[in-house]
């Protein structure tokens, strides 16, 4: 247990307590306490982008410890773009440099007066001035600053209060979703700077075995042997031969260019492998373009980068796609959100909804989405329509164009196609920040994780369960997964080595808790954790109106069915060519509704998706204690 | 000897069926059986194969529920097999 400290921007106050036990008790710590502290401190009459917002830097129970992958930072807040709970979460350094100062959390209020950084060390908390960096894009930033320590940012885009921006730490890694950049350039805050002094000494000695243990199994896991590889570019290859790579906006499902995009292609252009704190893994990249109109050196792109800025506006050129994601980390853009909104924009565009003096907007032209992405950073031209994402961008461009806009809650999907991968679409439909493939990660059907469904669901289902195509069982998969990605955020490891694989199992980490807490934790009591955690951000949710007709899927994906093709590969050109038949017809959401009653049966909530106070008592989760 | 096979998702979609009985030699590995299947089908050979010949992760084999990690393990008769496709590898930005 460490201290929260409450930093007011209008007023300059700081004010550091110990945290309360119980608190951590109930919520673990990282998005389980930031959703906490925003249940209370943001409520439904707050603007998202007016002083009264908060944004809450917190650090999970295993963060800065030897743990590995207890890197990951989290920011929580009233999300600009779903005007509800926004949460976001990275890796890097700086998560674990602010528990190791010793925060559990990091509240920020109000707004300065002029543009400003707060500086963290364990005994003190500075506001200080930032005139000179506002403006400057994060390499520059982040060069200043990261003599003081470690350095999370914002770029013209945040300052700009472009709802799609991300706060980027570490130089590369983003905290991009839902629009936390934005919140913090309306706070008129360019930086949170941490220095450490101590590493967390508090560590019993059991906890240690444990993470030494893990530490050495994830060393050597063979489900991790591609990510080790490749990083996170090894998916474009499976994800487009499943048919779950969207592209030119979910109007296809796959590519032909992607030996263009693959894993392979990107490694020529990468010269060394990175990782963040404690990770035995590194799947990080640093990309190189050496020349060329494209020469740049950036971190990434990781696979939803690619994703986004390459198929979805169908770019095929990997430089490009290089340059376009350093273009959107150094102007602190989410690029999943931006890739997407390019995309309705060349839609509408196709559609004789949009037009730009300078841009052809037409599908694969890089430049128009290289100049759409410096337009929406600086809101220039049409830029300023798309900076708020694609739910509002469509509302002022009317004539039907909210039917381009592959978004949920407002927030744009990320990149697998719900038809195909279809525990991803429920997911998507659920999640309480929006569109969101990390709020539940269901990748048990679609990575075959046979040997964890068999702990976790009955057997007389698990076939049905593990078929990507049936959609009976994936709110069965979406409940269990949305728990222990809930337990993994706000215990601050990284899911790419937990809920995605289960090279870590919940299991390991109640065992891993139970040391931390010096109590027995079982798996069941810490998946109800997770279970309290998602209830709480639903109510936070309900709090602001949404119910089941927000739990929704852009019309497409329930009225325009896809082919999936078998590609081979032509030695000649590296073009996919389709197979004669496809090799299944017609995929589509086939009922979302029977879906929905499905997941909400399964949580105890009602037909309306809303927590029963049935639900809520048993989950420890007193209204009257939130509801102030 | 006799094994079940039983294929999943894109597996079953490659091969064009989700399970099957297979007679295989005896001192069959999981290794051999994945070599036979993938003379039926380009596309899952370019699944179950890396570029050096070997099992790829992304082919997720299991032998009476419990994960193949060495694809030259014998198989026994009466044997339950299960392949996955792994979509899998990373989806955090
Ligand atoms: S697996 Fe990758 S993203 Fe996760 S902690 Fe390691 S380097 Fe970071």
């Amino acid at each position: 247990m460490a201290n929260t400290a409450f930093v007011n921007l209008t007023t300059g106050e700081v004010i550091v307590r110990t945290t309360n036990r119980e608190d951590l008790l109930l919520f673990i710590g990282g998005r389980g306490y930031g959703s906490k502290l925003l249940y209370e401190l943001a409520g439904p009459d707050v603007d998202p982008l007016s002083p009264e917002n908060v944004l809450i830097f917190s650090a999970g129970a295993f963060c800065g410890t030897t743990w590995p992958t207890s890197s990951r930072g989290h920011i929580t807040f009233k999300s600009p773009v779903t005007g509800a709970y926004g949460h976001a979460n990275s890796g890097g350094y700086f998560g674990a440099e602010l528990a190791r100062a010793g925060y559990d959390a990091l509240v920020i209020t109000g707004k300065a007066s002029s543009p400003v950084y707060v500086f963290v060390t364990d005994s003190k908390i500075e506001i200080r001035p930032a005139n000179d960096l506002w403006g400057k894009e994060i390499t520059p930033t982040s060069e200043t600053l990261e003599k003081l320590g470690r350095v999370a940012c914002i770029g013209p885009a945040g300052e700009n209060r472009v709802l799609i921006a991300g706060v980027i730490n570490d130089r590369s890694r983003a905290t991009a979703r839902g629009g936390g950049g934005a919140v913090m350039g309306s706070k008129l805050l360019k930086a949170v700077v941490v220095k450490a002094q101590a590493s967390r000494h508090d560590l019993p000695e059991a906890f240690k075995a444990k993470a030494k243990e893990m530490m050495g199994r994830l060393s050597s896991d063979p489900r991790l042997e591609d990510l080790r590889r490749y990083g996170t570019s090894i998916l474009v290859d499976i994800q487009n031969m499943s048919g779950a790579m969207p592209s030119r906006n979910h109007q296809r499902v796959q590519v032909p260019f992607v030996q263009k995009i693959s894993a392979k292609t990107l490694d020529q252009y990468v010269p060394r492998h990175k990782g963040c704190y404690a990770c035995p893994v590194h799947c990080g990249r640093e990309s190189v373009v050496p020349d060329g109109e494209y020469a740049c050196g950036t971190g990434g792109p990781e696979y939803e980068s690619i994703s986004a800025l390459g198929p979805m506006p169908w770019v095929s050129n990997m430089e490009a796609i290089i340059y376009s994601n350093l273009r959107c980390n150094e102007l602190g853009l989410d690029t999943i959100s931006t890739g997407v909104t390019i995309a309705f924009a060349l839609e509408c565009a196709e559609h004789g909804l949009l037009k730009d003096p300078e841009l052809s907007l037409e599908w694969g032209d890089e430049k128009s989405v290289l100049g759409l992405i410096e337009k929406i950073a600086r809101r220039e031209g049409i830029g300023d329509i798309l900076a708020d994402g694609t739910k509002k961008a469509a509302e002022r461009i009317g004539f039907g164009a909210e039917r381009f806009a592959m978004q949920v809650k407002g927030l744009e999907l990320p990149r697998q196609d719900p038809r195909v991968a279809k525990s991803f679409g429920l997911a998507h439909a659920t999640g309480n920040r929006g569109a969101d493939h990390l709020y539940a990660l269901p990748t048990m059907d679609a990575a075959g994780i046979w040997d964890a469904a068999r702990r976790y669901f009955p057997a007389e289902i698990l076939d049905e369960l593990m078929d990507t195509n049936n959609e009976k069982y994936k709110p069965d998969i979406v409940v269990h997964s949305e728990h222990f990605c809930a337990v993994v955020d706000a215990l601050g490891i990284c899911k790419l080595v937990s809920a995605e694989n289960y090279a870590t199992t919940p299991e390991d980490l109640a065992e891993g808790l139970s040391a931390l807490w010096g109590r027995d934790v079982t798996v069941q009591e810490l998946l109800t954790i997770g279970e309290r955690i998602v209830n709480l951000e639903r109510m936070y949710n309900v709090r602001h109106g949404f119910n089941r007709k927000d739990d929704c899927l852009p019309e497409r994906f329930l009225t325009e069915p896809v082919d999936v093709w078998e590609y081979k590969i032509d030695p000649e050109t590296g073009m996919g060519i389709p197979s004669e038949k496809p090799i299944r017809n017609g995929v589509v959401i086939q009922n979302l509704e029977r879906m929905l009653d499905r997941y909400y049966e399964l949580r105890g909530w009602s037909k309306e998706g809303i927590p029963t106070q049935q639900t809520l008592r048993r989950l420890d989760l007193r209204l009257s204690v939130y509801e102030g | 000897m006799k094994v079940k096979v039983r294929y999943y998702n894109l597996v079953a979609d490659y091969l064009g069926r989700k399970t099957e009985e297979r007679f295989l030699e005896d001192g069959a590995t999981c290794y051999s059986l994945v070599r036979v299947l993938s003379e039926e089908n380009e596309s899952f050979r370019r699944l179950a194969f890396t570029d050096e010949g070997k099992i790829s992760h992304r082919l997720r084999i299991f032998r009476n529920g419990q994960m193949i990690v060495d694809a030259n393990i014998r198989l026994a008769d009466q044997d339950e097999i299960q392949m996955f496709p792994a979509v899998s590898g990373g989806c955090y930005s």
